[in-house]
């Protein structure tokens, strides 16, 4: 395995006249946990879907564990949407077999064992269950993978504070060893604590990529600078 | 990894398809067992036959239709809908994704044409002689042999599976068709209002496509000439033998070729066209 374990380099993207990346460049090293933060509609959804394969009419190059987002890199990167995206019809145990089925890395025992701790009914259908079990059984799904590089966009967005830390938890708590999680969000306070590292967006430009440490070391939080340049007045 | 594509868009086209199927595999399973166990030779056909006989024309009926439908609807959500948001991060090849929707999707109109064929046999072997009395009855078998035209079984055999071949390969690239109307209509250009462009180009492509290919085959004779005891290609219709039947291979052809372009169309179309909601 390189070094490096995502490599981004001069990402642009844009929809119709609207350009919402300018030539994005960044490395992340395998075992770190990164904050991919910015406000609402900054670039970072279409950032994580051009490394997970769903936008393909970007220029610039990504490079995951040196490939190019295909077959290849879909095998080791587990991807958290905002969105639900398992079918109304399916039930956690289907939703289970459907990742065991296509993913090698996949731990079905220990998604059983976390449907049950979860309190999940595996034979709900899922258009009958509420948001949050909906949010929990993608959670599952996602982290019983054992994956090099973890990216979840937004999964703290829409819950509450007790739901947040229970999420953050089972997160910090399962992800495989010396992968690397790239927690896109925008609520900084309930992740701080937990990040390696911040790559902030602003307006399709990559304005921070630093460690937490120089950040601490200044005397500021992330949050401080997050304030600052994003001109939030606190 | 395309078996196992195959098996999961099975299972989530299958929750409509397969009891449709399972109920009228039960109510012929039921018309063909009442008929020939305990049954008088004068007694004519129950009203529970007659009812059953009329879902199974029902459903016949409507089959196609209702398979167009739920192929649609899935290829859409699966792909471009919430769901493609999992599908097209499956570390499966999007050739492969492509692929087992149109071959699950042949599948199911392959079904469809059968269920339509036991329906009519059905009504032939079963309940033809109250049904449709037994006069229609044996004008019907006295028409067979020249319908036939006096060809032997080997010859009707072949041909017959060539036209079925032909029949289904149609199938195909109307599934096809349809995906790349579909794939059209999410792109930037038409993703408002996709319900609406996904009907117009539907309807439209497979229209253009069968235009041109009656175009080409109305003026390039390429077949089978299948007469009684031999089956030979022909450049011509002036080669047929007298009496023999004439199988377009031209129509085969373009259909290939156009399943094939529209097949790497729509590969193109939903990996660099079209971004997901």
């Amino acid at each position: 395995m390189s070094e490096t374990l995502l490599k981004v380099r001069n990402l642009k993207k844009s929809y119709g006249s609207h350009q919402v990346l300018n030539g994005v460049s960044f490395d992340l090293p395998a075992g770190k946990i990164v904050g991919l933060l910015g406000p609402n509609g900054c670039g970072k959804t279409s950032m994580i879907k051009s490394i997970v394969g769903l936008i393909n009419d970007y220029e610039g190059n990504i490079l995951i564990n040196g490939k190019a987002p295909g077959v290849e890199s879909k095998a080791i990167v587990a991807y958290l949407p905002e969105k639900n995206y398992l079918a109304p019809w399916m039930t956690p145990k289907h939703a289970i077999s459907y990742m065991a089925d296509f993913y090698k890395n996949f731990d079905k025992e220990k998604a059983l064992k976390m449907a049950q701790t979860f309190d999940l009914d595996l034979k709900q259908k899922i258009k009958t269950m509420s948001k949050g079990q909906q949010e929990k059984l993608q959670l599952i799904l996602v982290m019983c993978r054992q994956a090099d590089l973890y990216i979840l966009d937004e999964p703290l967005g829409g819950v509450d504070l007790v739901s947040r830390e229970f999420i953050l938890d089972t997160i910090m708590k399962n992800h495989s060893e010396n992968s690397t999680i790239l927690l896109s969000t925008h609520l900084i306070y309930d992740i701080e604590r937990v990040l390696d590292r911040v790559l902030m967006v602003k307006g399709g430009d990559l304005v921070v990529n630093t460690d937490v440490e120089k950040i601490t070391a200044t005397g500021k939080s992330v949050e401080d600078l997050f304030r600052e340049v994003f001109s939030y007045v606190g | 990894m395309l078996a196992k594509l195959l098996k999961h868009e099975f299972i989530a086209t299958g929750r409509l398809m397969g009891v449709l199927y399972a109920v009228v595999a039960i109510i012929m399973a039921y018309i063909i067992g009442s008929y020939y166990i305990g049954r008088d030779a004068s007694e004519a056909v129950s009203t529970s036959q007659m009812l059953g006989m009329m879902v199974l024309i029902v459903i016949s009926s409507c089959n196609f239709f209702l398979t167009t439908v739920v192929m649609v609807t899935n290829f859409q959500k699966s792909l471009y809908g919430d769901q493609g948001y999992l599908s097209f991060t499956l570390p499966v090849k999007s050739v492969s994704l492509l692929a087992s929707k149109v071959i699950v999707s042949t599948i199911w109109y392959i079904a469809a044409f059968a269920c339509l064929m036991g329906t009519m046999a059905i009504m032939y072997f079963v309940i033809k002689e109250d049904y449709i009395g037994q006069e229609s009855y044996a004008m019907i078998e006295s028409m067979l042999p020249l319908l036939l035209g006096g060809k032997s079984l080997a010859t009707v055999i072949t041909s017959t599976v060539i036209s079925l071949i032909s029949f289904f390969i149609r199938f195909a690239v109307l599934s096809i068709e349809v995906y790349f109307a579909i794939s059209i209509a999410n792109t930037r250009l038409f993703q408002k209002r996709y319900i609406l462009w996904i009907i117009v180009f539907s309807l439209g492509i497979p229209y253009i496509a069968e235009s041109i290919s009656t175009l080409i085959s109305d003026n390039v004779d390429f077949g089978l000439s299948v007469s009684a005891d031999s089956i030979k290609i022909v450049t011509d219709y002036f080669q047929l033998d007298a009496g023999a039947s004439f199988i377009n291979l031209t129509t085969i052809i373009i259909s290939l070729v156009f399943g094939a372009a529209f097949f790497f169309a729509t590969h193109y179309v939903m990996n660099k066209k079209v971004n997901i909601r």
